[in-house]
């Protein structure tokens, strides 16, 4: 896979989407005040875009020679990172909220709640 | 305590659905492949895909693993048209893939190519691939055989399309008359003298006869008309038994000297002769470093990640410290 400039197109819309869809799952566990959603917000900006941007530069390292056979390294490295992702941020809302009581659970949750939204919009579009 | 649990089970429900859905979106074209290979399946596909046949695709490396191999032939548009070289350096670069893009040989000026398909990459580049040979006195000319042991000289490449300008088509014509055609009645027939053949031309007016047909039958139809400047009236054929996307005077449909009013090209560029070295990339032949131009968007993704983590992160420090207490 070559890096090209379609990457901060998806950068953006990955953020974009995460967002939404995260702050949808917060607004559904009744995280409705605004200092929570905020920081909800804040918690997944600090995470998606470092993990977008590691997704693809291991992509770029590991397919370059385009080999199927290399592909489940990917699957390994996205799997580590969204576990990071989730760590990270239910560690900032076990520091920072108030509101969410269970901040491991909310954030695993989310994380697959918005993972799992995503591949099914991507296979819809 | 209770609420938690119920929100879990409620989160793992939803996320067990969503599961479904996604996995479902990728399984479900596994049966249908295998309907596909049933001899009902294998019918319907022919009834689907008719066109399918018609559709050549170039051996290309890059073309057919990302086809069929990796299954991404959405990321080809198919073309199907003949271009002519025509670079204001006076000659192109044919590189092996769009991604590599190393330089594998340079088309003069007026060369005339057969793109099949295009491919637009992630810089918003659109590349065109072309099969060619070049005979024993230097000439290149489309091929449409196999390249490979036995015709070594026959060989694949990517151009850039904006190196080349379209070679006026019947595709072009219906685009400049459109205000003029016609639809048929499918009434439309021609009639042939003993030993007379229907000639086929690419566009009305075009002076170049691309086949013929030595008898018609009740399959002959026309989809659109045209009359031209000499009261002729023209038909034009999508496909009947092998000749397609051809034109045919219905007022005299055997005449092979007609009245030529050439349709617009661009004006040929100056050609040149190719370097004798040619340069390793297209990056090093446009002038621009290609390594320093990944590494230039690898800057950028980190500057952009660099930036929302201390955005972030300052907001979340804040919120740190300005926790509400209990």
């Amino acid at each position: 896979m070559k890096i090209g400039t379609w990457i901060f197109a998806a950068m953006g819309i990955s953020l974009a989407v995460t967002l939404v869809l995260e702050l949808a799952w917060a607004w559904l566990w009744k995280i409705r005040e605004r200092r929570e959603l905020l920081l909800v917000a804040a918690a997944n900006l600090l995470t998606n875009p470092a993990v977008v941007a590691c997704y693809y530069l291991a992509a770029e390292l590991v397919l370059s020679d385009g080999r199927e056979t290399e592909k489940w390294i990917l699957w390994a490295v996205k799997g580590f990172l969204e576990i990071s992702a989730a760590a990270a941020e239910a560690f900032c809302y076990q520091k920072c909220s108030r509101a969410i009581h269970r901040p491991w659970l909310f954030s695993i949750s989310a994380n697959l709640f918005s993972y799992w939204a995503g591949v099914c919009l991507q296979n819809i579009i | 305590m209770k609420k938690i649990w119920k929100k879990a089970a409620a989160a793992l429900t939803l996320g067990t659905a969503l599961a479904v859905l996604a996995l479902g979106a990728a399984v479900i074209p596994g049966p249908l492949r295998n309907f596909m290979n049933e001899p009902i399946g294998k019918m319907v596909s022919g009834l689907l895909s008719a066109r399918a046949d018609l559709i050549w695709e170039p051996e290309d490396p890059f073309y057919m693993e990302k086809s069929w191999e990796e299954d991404k032939r959405d990321e080809f548009v198919h073309l199907d048209r003949n271009y002519f070289v025509n670079q204001e350096q006076g000659y192109l670069y044919v590189v092996d893939d769009p991604e590599n893009q190393n330089i594998t040989d340079a088309l003069e000026n007026g060369t005339l190519v057969y793109i099949s398909f295009t491919y637009l990459d992630g810089e918003g580049t659109d590349w065109g691939v072309i099969q060619y040979q070049r005979t024993s006195d230097g000439d290149v000319t489309p091929n449409y055989g196999n390249p490979g042991e036995d015709e070594p000289e026959v060989r694949t490449g990517w151009i850039r399309m904006e190196d080349v300008s379209l070679v006026y088509d019947s595709k072009a014509f219906m685009q400049e008359y459109a205000g003029e055609l016609e639809l048929a009645s499918g009434q439309e027939n021609v009639s042939l003298e003993k030993g007379e053949e229907v000639q086929c031309w690419t566009y009305p007016g075009s002076g170049s006869i691309s086949g013929t047909i030595p008898n018609v039958d009740d399959k002959f139809h026309v989809d659109y008309l045209y009359t031209d400047q000499d009261g002729r009236e023209w038909g034009h054929i999508v496909y009947y038994y092998g000749v397609r996307d051809v034109w045919v005077c219905l007022t005299d449909p055997a005449a092979t000297n007609l009245p030529v009013h050439a349709g617009k090209t661009d004006e040929l560029l100056p050609l040149k002769t190719p370097p004798e070295k040619l340069p390793a990339t297209m990056a090093e032949a446009l002038g621009k470093e290609g390594p320093a131009s990944g590494l230039s968007i690898w800057l950028t993704v980190l500057g952009l990640v660099a930036l929302s983590v201390g955005a972030s992160g300052g907001i979340i420090w804040y919120f740190h410290l300005h926790k509400p207490r209990p």
